[in-house]
């Protein structure tokens, strides 16, 4: 693999680890150093001269967790119980993790995990892994008091890091090469699932058909006409 | 004077030649002024009436789209069609729960959480086979004789076969009804062969 950092020429190549990792990075962190996992302890880069590196990657999803309501009036109905769960930079397309989301929307936590154990993407894996985890988060930090009486409100995923590096072609012709990461974002929510989560693919009613029939009828027109 | 004469005999021959001449030599008069250094090409540039604006592409313009791809093929290229080629990952309807174990697994496949068991022990008996048989020529049949099983059978049934004795107990899934052969040449109502009773099975 063939990757030319150009724009990191000037800093060293251990800032350049610390500047890919963010907050809830799950790329596993090399850089510092842990005695337990046999790691060196000693420092291998200046730690005064080295700028500041703010955290990058999303961070704002977790945050809805730490929400606090304002308390429920006594006939209000009783507001269902969420958590928001990440997992930043897999090493997965945005483009192709989009399928493995958008399958489990409106789906209960169970089935949603039980299909993603039939899907055969590797986005499936992690999406079956941040799925487990947001429901243990919600059991155990949440209120929530059943761990299959939760469904999956809100499934999506977006762009993460973009390594690009260089191809070759025929007759010394160059190619850009992107190699994607994707961030993944769930909220589950207590309850049993809506019957239809989507709108277009619910049933219609008998009044919903015969209105939209008769809309139908009435935009006929004779062509050529006044 | 004279000069002034020749100019005009000059002049007269000049357009003498261009009204007459050059229709019948076909090619237009070279200019008195233009030294001859400089030549006036023999074969104008040919106007071509069959000019195709896509022989631009004949140069160096391989390889790049040339028209806008419409929202529809766009459409149909990331979300597919119910009836072309379905991109969309759709939930699937064939997903079992066993029995046995409770885990999932797909229709018309073996449970993968107890066909482990099955590996594990067909492993085991294996390596015992390995261990007591060797590589001996397989000309007998095998008799498996679980731990606390060796009373159950008499000398008749290890009669022609090579036993292989195993030190745990049969797992409770490992049914002895298996050995019984069934099939087109098989005598179930031959009095000599026992009805086995569920039971029995393991």
């Amino acid at each position: 693999m063939e990757i030319l950092l150009r724009q990191f020429q000037t800093k060293s190549f251990l800032s350049i680890c610390k500047c890919l990792e963010p907050a809830y990075s799950h790329a596993t962190s090399w850089t510092s150093g842990n005695a337990m996992l046999g790691k060196t302890l000693f420092h291998t880069s200046n730690t005064v001269a080295m700028p500041y590196n703010p955290p990058k990657g999303p961070r704002k999803w977790p945050i809805y967790n730490k929400k606090i309501f304002a308390p429920q009036l006594p006939g209000e109905e009783r507001r269902p119980a969420y958590v928001c769960h990440m997992r930043t930079n897999i090493k997965y397309s945005p483009f192709k993790m989009w399928y493995v989301a958008s399958m489990i929307r409106g789906m209960s936590v169970d089935e949603a995990i039980k299909q993603l154990s039939f899907v055969n993407k590797q986005g499936a894996v992690h999406v079956k892994e941040v799925l487990l985890e947001a429901q243990k988060l919600a059991v155990e930090k949440h209120n929530v008091e059943f761990k299959s009486n939760l469904w999956v409100a809100e499934s999506f995923a977006t762009k993460g890091l973009v390594m690009k590096g260089i191809r070759r072609h025929a007759k010394g012709r160059v190619g850009l090469v992107h190699y994607f990461h994707c961030h993944y974002f769930v909220r589950l929510e207590e309850g049993s699932p809506p019957a239809h989560f989507f709108f277009e693919t619910a049933p219609k009613t008998t009044k919903t058909l015969l209105s939209e029939w008769v809309d139908e009828m009435r935009q006929r027109r004779i062509p050529g006409s006044l | 004077m004279a000069g002034h004469l020749l100019k005009y005999l000059t002049d007269a021959l000049g357009k003498f030649e261009y009204v007459y001449l050059t229709p019948l030599l076909r090619r237009p008069p070279t200019p008195q002024w233009i030294p001859l250094v400089v030549q006036a090409p023999e074969k104008l540039i040919e106007k071509d009436e069959s000019f195709d604006i896509k022989s631009i592409f004949d140069g160096f313009l391989w390889g790049v789209p040339t028209c806008r791809r419409s929202v529809e093929k766009r459409m149909m290229r990331k979300y597919g069609a119910p009836n072309w080629h379905n991109k969309l990952i759709l939930p699937r309807k064939d997903i079992k729960t066993c029995g046995t174990c409770g885990h999932n697994h797909e229709a018309g496949r073996l449970c993968p959480n107890c066909y482990s068991k099955v590996k594990a022990e067909t492993s085991v008996l294996q390596e015992k086979m390995v261990q007591e048989l060797g590589l001996d020529p397989i000309d007998k049949e095998i008799a498996i004789v679980y731990q606390g099983e060796e009373t159950q059978f008499d000398d008749e049934f290890f009669k022609g076969k090579r036993v292989v004795q195993m030190e745990k107990p049969r797992p409770k899934w490992f049914s002895k009804n298996l050995l019984q052969r069934c099939g087109p040449n098989s005598d179930v109502n031959n009095s000599e062969h026992t009805i086995i009773k569920p039971h029995d099975l393991g």
